[in-house]
């Protein structure tokens, strides 16, 4: 009976391994399209009003969802900390924690970073559309990903799952 | 508030700067006018004509790259406008000018780079400073127009601040409705629409757009008995005053000068003594100020 329950498991773990790695590949395009919205507020809001960062985010923390809302949240902490560390040095921080991104997308954020809060608005709207076109480019890369490989590694994993129970009952 | 107006405004410095800067002995951070830095150099408190060096460590550029990300709180898109005119407006009523490399664009400037120096120059609110001179400036206790002129760091903001107060407060004379035109924020430091330094109850204050625009906007929207402005500097103030006066509305206005022959010499000023009753020269000697009040009309 035990070494039955084993080897279910085995196989259970090798099928969910498989559908982790889809679901990774799926949780990247939905990270990515999450931001890419965060990032399109930010600039909508910098040419509406302009308020000042901490306004800011806390406004956009309340209006975005998922990783972008996290995003905003934490980097409205790290204005708290400037006198330890600039608001680039935040914001890098902050981008290096977030979860499910790769690091193209990570430098991407974290050379936006340095453009927010130093210069006029005009300049961190022209620097937030250049980062959205960036990660849109990179959303596109991970749902083509996605389409090409997600359903390869959902059928590796049952694969394996189905190899373990005949090998091993 | 617990913090004295120098502890207030060097809070806004970077955390080493701040520290040699709260080293100063607290009789003389009381006497500080301003705190200087310029990069490459030691940073300095100027007291009256003296500058006291603060610390040995020479101010980088990063620190005042660093200066103003604190004073901006990160927001300089938020805060351009001023940056523009070279100055910024911090919590308390202090003011931060800073110098660097101007950026143009189309004949304007554009934004503040590469920043080589900056001043915080200290706002300090002296209750009562106005008491000497006020009895002076009235007509059977109704204060008349009255022009402050003074050379800078002399007190002229510190003045007019208090003859504000005492007006809208009734002290020492008929209380009247005071609309305050502030540019720069240095009179009654708003935040979050509360003053923070005290211009009295029956004050009304205008904060962020140019004098003169401020001044004709008091005047259609809030009713105001007198008009305040700080540092008379463009022909449009002088025009907005002069309108103003026009509509029956008592004047209070500071400008740079040493010497009442300075309203001759200098064209911007020629016409005030047309609208203007009252003058009020301050001069320091030994160290102390003194009041001179005179009819102008």
């Amino acid at each position: 009976m035990k070494r039955l329950l084993g080897i279910c498991m085995l196989a259970g773990c090798a099928a969910w391994t498989g559908f982790r790695a889809a679901r990774d590949l799926r949780r990247r395009e939905r990270t990515l399209g999450e931001l890419e919205q965060g990032l399109a507020l930010l600039s909508r809001e910098l040419g509406l009003s302009a308020p000042p960062m901490d306004e800011l985010l806390a406004k956009l923390a309340g209006q975005s969802a998922g990783t972008a809302r996290t995003l905003f949240q934490e980097a409205g902490k790290a204005l708290e900390q400037l006198d330890v560390r600039s608001f680039s040095e935040g914001w890098a921080i902050v981008v290096q924690n977030l979860p499910d991104l790769q690091r193209d997308s990570r430098e991407v954020l974290v050379g936006l970073g340095q453009v927010l809060g130093s210069y006029g608005g005009g300049e961190q709207r022209q620097a937030l559309d250049a980062a959205r076109k960036e990660l849109g480019r990179l959303r596109e890369a991970a749902r083509a990903e996605w389409q090409r490989m997600g359903r390869v590694y959902q059928a590796m994993g049952l694969s394996g799952g189905a190899f373990f129970l005949i090998l091993l009952l | 508030m617990d913090k004295t107006p120098y502890r207030q405004a060097v809070s806004a410095l970077p955390p080493r700067l701040r520290e040699a800067a709260l080293a100063l002995p607290e009789p003389l951070q009381n006497r500080t006018e301003e705190v200087r830095l310029r990069a490459g150099w030691p940073m300095t408190a100027v007291l009256g004509a003296d500058e006291l060096p603060l610390g040995e460590t020479p101010v980088s550029p990063g620190d005042l790259e660093q200066l103003l990300e604190l004073a901006s709180r990160a927001s300089v898109h938020a805060v351009l406008p001023q940056l523009r005119r070279g100055y910024l407006s911090l919590e308390g009523g202090h003011r931060l000018g800073l110098c660097g490399t101007v950026s143009l664009e189309d004949g304007e400037v554009r934004t503040l780079r590469r920043l080589s120096s900056a001043a915080i120059r200290v706002a300090r609110q002296v209750p009562g400073a106005a008491g000497e001179v006020l009895p002076g400036l009235c007509r059977e206790g109704v204060l008349r127009s009255t022009l402050i002129l003074a050379p800078p760091g002399l007190g002229k903001t510190t003045l007019l601040r208090d003859l504000i107060r005492c007006v809208s407060e009734g002290e020492g004379a008929v209380p009247l409705r005071v609309g305050l035109a502030d540019e720069r924020g240095e009179v009654a430091a708003l935040a979050q629409g509360l003053p923070q330094l005290a211009v009295g109850r029956r004050t009304d204050v205008l904060e962020g757009c140019s004098k003169a625009r401020g001044l004709l906007l008091l005047l259609r929207s809030m009713n105001p008995q007198v008009l305040a402005m700080d540092e008379i500097t463009e022909p449009e103030d002088i025009a907005a005053l002069e309108s103003a006066a026009g509509c029956g509305v008592t004047l209070l206005a500071t400008a740079h000068g040493e010497r009442r022959e300075d309203l001759r010499r200098r064209p911007l000023y020629r016409s005030l003594p047309q609208f203007m009753e009252k003058l009020v020269l301050i001069h320091r000697q030994e160290g102390i100020r003194t009041y001179q009040v005179e009819e102008l009309l």
